[in-house]
């Protein structure tokens, strides 16, 4: 009788130690935060110890969120990226931030030699892709919005504490293309700041990932396979503390006589970059590089980009060619990477 | 005699309590994650969840938001949008959404649909 009692006791302790261990180890209370932002999904996941914590430091989040895109957005008529377009050929005073945006899209703009460029905003708003005007332009139309694209006639300086910039008469900013891997950047600053050693912060598919995961391992993240619905992956990368971003051309496009038209234009021609590549992943410690350059590297094919990565070896990449779906990666990258479709061919470039 | 008999009882059952207090703990460490289910996210907030279950009866339902709307069917494990009248209907080109961590937008209605459930990434770039 009494060993049945010490075998009952032991039980009930060996099983409630080993819950309250393991809840402890690999549970730590976690937040989210899920909105309609930068025109699309924004959701910022925190991990820790201190709940009360975790909802303030995620409720600065997106205030900040909100205040940058209000700076930064070419949609909101008040925003600092609206008034410079607005006074295009004259001086505008900003933000300081958005003179820094404005400052690394320039820095990006030279490094890629014009592939990436934040004076597209004519070409963006003549082909209108993602919106209900989407059309084809005539040829006519393009070259004029085209001769508006140079980055190299934008201005910018700080006098007295202030911030101005100033675009070439006519043309338009649209710092579509790195926005959100800056305003990821600040986040990540920010949850930091608040105490936060684990967290994904999510611009739609823009993602950072903070601190190591609350499993106590390396984070994973799957990149978006080209021909599959969202959130279905073609391979896996491991993430500490760095930013993974996808550029492709199934991510919003429009059809017209049997022709797909999709977002990522080429400052160069004026339409739709007639890229080799399907898909184009950076992976940098800067969110805001990252999603300049996979952009870049999408528009200059598989050829032209396998240079620039030879030529820039601080920078990691996945691409994804088109036809035969075979993936090339950057020599850095292995270790971290896990092709999990069986179907693709995997090259590591020289 | 009877003192040794009472030793190995002993031992026979504490060995028994771990293996028991083992099965358990890996039981209820395991609970409600292989389960799929569907949430729709309006405004960033869930309005529904549907749990996703082979050999359910299909439903069909409509989200209205400031006079957009988008209506989506279930079948079994797979949930999509069927139609809507946003201007580019990105959403219902996206087709069936069938596993964890696979989610559609549609921006202009601020509508998602995402699956939860036991999912190999932690997030999924795009």
């Amino acid at each position: 009788m009494p060993s049945v009692i010490i075998a009952a006791l032991s039980m009930a302790v060996i099983f409630l130690a080993a819950r309250t261990y393991m809840s402890g180890l690999s549970e730590p209370s976690s937040a989210q935060r899920e909105s309609y932002r930068l025109g699309t999904v924004v959701r910022l996941t925190v991990w820790g110890a201190d709940k009360a914590l975790l909802d303030r430091a995620l409720d600065d989040s997106m205030a900040e969120i909100t205040r940058l895109e209000s700076l930064l957005s070419v949609n909101i008529a008040t925003s600092d990226v609206s008034k410079i377009n607005a006074n295009s050929g004259r001086v505008v005073a900003v933000s300081p931030e958005t003179k820094e945006v404005v400052a690394l899209a320039i820095k990006n703009a030279e490094k890629t030699n014009g592939a990436f460029d934040p004076t597209i905003g004519s070409l963006v708003r003549l082909w209108g892709i993602g919106t209900k005007n989407a059309r084809v332009p005539s040829d006519s139309e393009i070259d004029a919005a085209r001769a508006l694209v140079d980055y190299r006639r934008v201005f910018l300086y700080e006098k007295g504490g202030k911030s101005y910039v100033a675009v070439g008469r006519g043309q338009s900013l649209d710092l579509g293309g790195i926005a959100k891997g800056w305003i990821a950047d600040r986040i990540d600053a920010l949850l930091k700041e608040r105490g936060v050693k684990s967290a994904i912060v999510d611009l739609g598919g823009n993602i950072y990932a903070l601190g190591e995961s609350p499993k106590g391992r390396e984070w994973k993240l799957g990149l978006q396979h080209p021909q599959k619905p969202r959130g279905e992956y073609f391979a896996v990368v491991d993430a500490v503390d760095i930013s993974v971003v996808t550029s492709g051309a199934y991510e919003r496009y429009f059809e017209k006589d049997g022709v797909r038209y999709h977002h990522i234009l080429d400052p160069s021609t004026g339409r739709p970059a007639q890229s080799d590549l399907i898909s184009v992943s950076v992976v940098s410690k800067k969110s805001a590089d990252a999603d300049a350059l996979c952009t870049a590297l999408f528009v200059m094919g598989l050829d032209r980009s396998a240079v620039f990565l030879k030529r820039h070896p601080d920078i990691q990449a996945v691409l994804v060619k088109g036809g035969n779906n075979a993936v090339f990666i950057t020599p850095d990258l292995k270790g971290c990477f896990e092709l999990t479709d069986g179907t693709m061919a995997l090259e590591v470039l020289k | 005699m009877k003192r040794c008999l009472r030793k190995g009882d002993f031992i026979l059952s504490v060995l028994f309590v771990i293996l028991l207090a083992v099965w358990l703990f890996m039981r209820s460490a395991d609970t409600g994650s292989d389960e799929l289910s569907a949430d729709i996210i309006q405004d960033g907030k869930v309005i529904r969840s549907i749990k996703l279950k082979p050999g359910m009866p299909p439903q069909e339902f409509t989200v209205e938001r400031d006079g957009g709307w988008n209506r989506i069917r279930v079948e079994g494990e797979m949930i999509a949008v069927v139609d809507a009248n946003c201007p580019d209907k990105y959403c219902v080109r996206r087709g069936w959404l069938k596993e964890a961590g696979s989610s559609v937008v549609c921006a202009p209605h601020r509508l998602e649909i995402r699956i939860s459930g036991k999912s190999g990434v932690d997030g999924v770039t795009y």
